[in-house]
């Protein structure tokens, strides 16, 4: 291979020169495959291979709990991708949000690659719109809550009809309820209600009338709803967090108001950490709540770290399940 | 002095100065074409240690753009060969900013941090490089690590596949490389398409075996992972390729043959714990869990993992083995 100097009237070859720029390269008698892997590697893999094509109760049942955090939680696309490329099991998702949106969509059946569409498009769904169309002097003025019109409009399309019976996954997600505090669990009847409400802005966007209930986002009481996928019957929780990281000081009231809501947010992810099996947190930097048109740089910061912690995620599944998978061998 | 003296002054001056100085730089230029044709010559005979002694006096003489734009390529690659990645980065940093279309300085760029433990940083400037060259097998390869290092594993797959065929499927450390990748992408269909193309590039080699047995074994298929794991230790009877087969055998559910193929580790003599957590799980998996603790013992001996593994089937607790995986 010559590289050479596509602007100047000469051609180098880099031959001489050259130090090591490619990877490794091995004789065919000691190709990168084996050899190179520790006996800790070997081990793992091969008991990766049970793992992965087994079903309860062969192997303990798996959640995946994904938090709330507006456009950041779109890094949850990213990790259901790393954990499908490394065939981690999923037999029950949880979301609060952001994260019930993608949950659900998962669930449902959806490809991973359709989510990341959905990611891709948000700004031409127009969601950021019912963020950008709030004005707090007419919300003053007419003391009424706005209704998001678009995003509303996207979870019927995507979801409208389904009920949480007939999902491919058994799934669950978390509201609030205004008046008494409650946090509230679905799991049965239709979706598409149930995750407008667990999507749905507190001070913001009016709450969603269901079952004498009048409901807000999740997020305020259940962060990360690792309680909401034991209670679907998962042994072991894998948990993504779309944390807040961002120090910017917010421009305006709204923004304000969905700061201190996600802080809250991450104040109870703290202590819902410690039930997790383990944890993943994508690095999604200065990505706010509401910055949508930034949903698919927050899915590559979740695949990116999912990837970087795979490994470990694996091994701390397989620690967890190695009794029940040896004895059902 | 009046506007006319200065004038004549200046007239005077010029005339001193022979014209092609001030079009084509003069001596200095000539130097700088000299110092240039040397620091060729170095370079092209192996010597970086005269081209980077050049290098100083070349630009002193302040030579043109496009004498300059030569040397740093040269000067860039002589760093990189004398293992200063971080002059070599600034040379080339410097000279994409002065020669944005030259693309050898975004690839050098992209090698070096992709070979740092930096894809994120590799990845624009290697897709810079192919939207000019896409046809560099260089550029594709680096790519598709890059993308690999960072899991965009369906990115990589794209420009590993680019790079396998520009290369006509003949060189088999690629093709390997790439046949990995996708076993870690579990797409087992294309891990055994290379693996095929591997061992008509290689033929006689164990790896493609394994590929294939490996893919199988994948998909729970162990029975049929076996004789390809066979075959290839056949080819090169290795005892990670026989441990391997012993794990095969014991999640195939053949305890009694995987305890077998550990005991011929462990009888050769050294303290193996792989085989000693081999030979643990599988006398476990038959429910005789006072003659495995012995063996799962002895597995802690062994990476953190395997002594993970045999403590969480000794009975540790579980928080124990759990928070450190923890962020």
């Amino acid at each position: 291979m010559l590289l050479v100097l596509v602007s100047g009237p000469y051609v180098v070859s880099a031959q001489e020169a050259r130090p090591v720029e490619r990877g490794p390269r091995q004789s065919a008698s000691s190709l990168p495959l084996s050899g190179e892997e520790t006996d800790d590697e070997l081990l793992r893999d091969v008991l990766w291979t049970r793992l992965s094509t087994s079903r309860p109760p062969a192997r303990p049942s798996v959640g995946l709990a994904l938090s709330g955090g507006g456009a950041r939680g779109f890094a949850h696309t990213g990790v259901l991708e790393a954990l499908e490329y490394a065939g981690f099991p999923v037999d029950y998702i949880s979301g609060t949000s952001m994260g019930s949106v993608i949950g659900s969509l998962y669930a449902s059946g959806a490809p991973v690659s359709d989510i990341w569409k959905f990611g891709r498009q948000a700004s031409e769904l127009k969601i950021s719109r019912d963020f950008k169309s709030i004005r707090l002097l007419s919300l003053l003025i007419t003391d009424k809550l706005i209704t998001p019109t678009y995003i509303n409009r996207f979870i019927e399309s995507r979801l409208g009809g389904l009920t949480f019976e007939k999902l491919k996954i058994p799934f669950a997600c978390s509201a609030m309820d205004m008046r008494t505090g409650e946090k509230i669990i679905f799991s049965e009847g239709p979706l598409a209600v149930a995750v407008r409400a667990s999507v749905n802005l507190p001070g913001i966007f009016a709450p969603v009338e269901y079952g004498h209930r009048y409901l807000v986002d999740g997020g305020v009481v259940d962060f990360i709803p690792i309680g909401a996928a034991r209670r679907l019957g998962a042994d072991w929780v894998l948990a993504s967090v779309a944390e807040s990281e961002s120090s910017r000081m917010p421009e305006n009231v709204l923004m304000s108001l969905l700061q201190v809501i996600d802080i809250r947010g991450s104040l109870l992810a703290r202590s819902a950490e410690r039930e997790a099996g383990f944890l993943i947190k994508p690095q999604v930097g200065d990505i706010s709540v509401a910055d949508f048109d930034r949903c698919e740089e927050a899915g590559e910061a979740g695949l990116v770290e999912a990837s970087r912690r795979m490994d470990e995620a694996r091994e701390a599944l397989l620690i967890y399940s190695a009794p029940r998978l040896v004895q059902k061998l | 002095m009046t506007a006319k003296a200065r004038l004549l002054f200046f007239l005077l001056l010029a005339a001193a100065v022979p014209a092609r100085a001030f079009f084509f730089g003069g001596e200095s230029d000539k130097k700088a074409g000299a110092i240039l044709d040397s620091m060729r010559t170095a370079f092209e005979a192996g010597s970086c240690s005269s081209v980077l002694e050049l290098s100083g006096g070349f630009l002193d003489e302040k030579p043109p753009a496009a004498m300059r734009e030569e040397a740093y390529g040269y000067t860039g690659r002589c760093y990189e060969a004398a293992g200063f990645a971080d002059k070599a980065i600034g040379v080339y940093k410097l000279a994409r900013e002065l020669y944005p279309d030259n693309v050898l300085f975004a690839s050098r760029l992209a090698f070096i941090y992709g070979q740092s433990g930096f894809p994120e940083l590799a990845v624009p400037l290697f897709l810079n490089v192919l939207s000019v060259e896409t046809d560099d097998i260089d550029a594709n390869l680096g790519l598709a690590r890059a993308y690999s290092g960072l899991g965009f594993l369906s990115k990589a797959k794209e420009f590993y596949s680019r790079a396998v065929i520009l290369q006509d499927f003949r060189d088999a450390p690629t093709l390997a490389e790439y046949a990995r990748c996708m076993l870690r992408k579990r797409d087992w269909a294309e891990a055994v398409f290379i693996a095929g193309k591997g061992a008509a590039a290689a033929p006689g080699t164990s790896v493609w075996k394994l590929v294939e047995a490996r893919a199988l074994a994948g998909q729970g298929d162990y029975k049929r992972a076996l004789p390809l794991i066979e075959s290839a230790i056949r080819l090169d009877p290795a005892r990670q390729l026989r441990l391997e087969r012993a794990l095969y055998l014991l999640m195939g559910g053949m305890p009694r043959r995987a305890a077998e193929a550990a005991d011929a580790e462990l009888a050769a003599g050294a303290a193996d714990p792989l085989a000693s957590v081999i030979k643990g799980m599988a006398l476990y998996s038959q429910g005789r869990r006072t003659e495995a603790a012995p063996y799962l013992y002895a597995a802690h001996a062994g990476g953190p993992f395997m002594a993970k593994i045999a403590a969480s089937l000794l009975g540790a607790p579980q928080e124990a083995t759990e928070e450190p995986w923890k962020k």
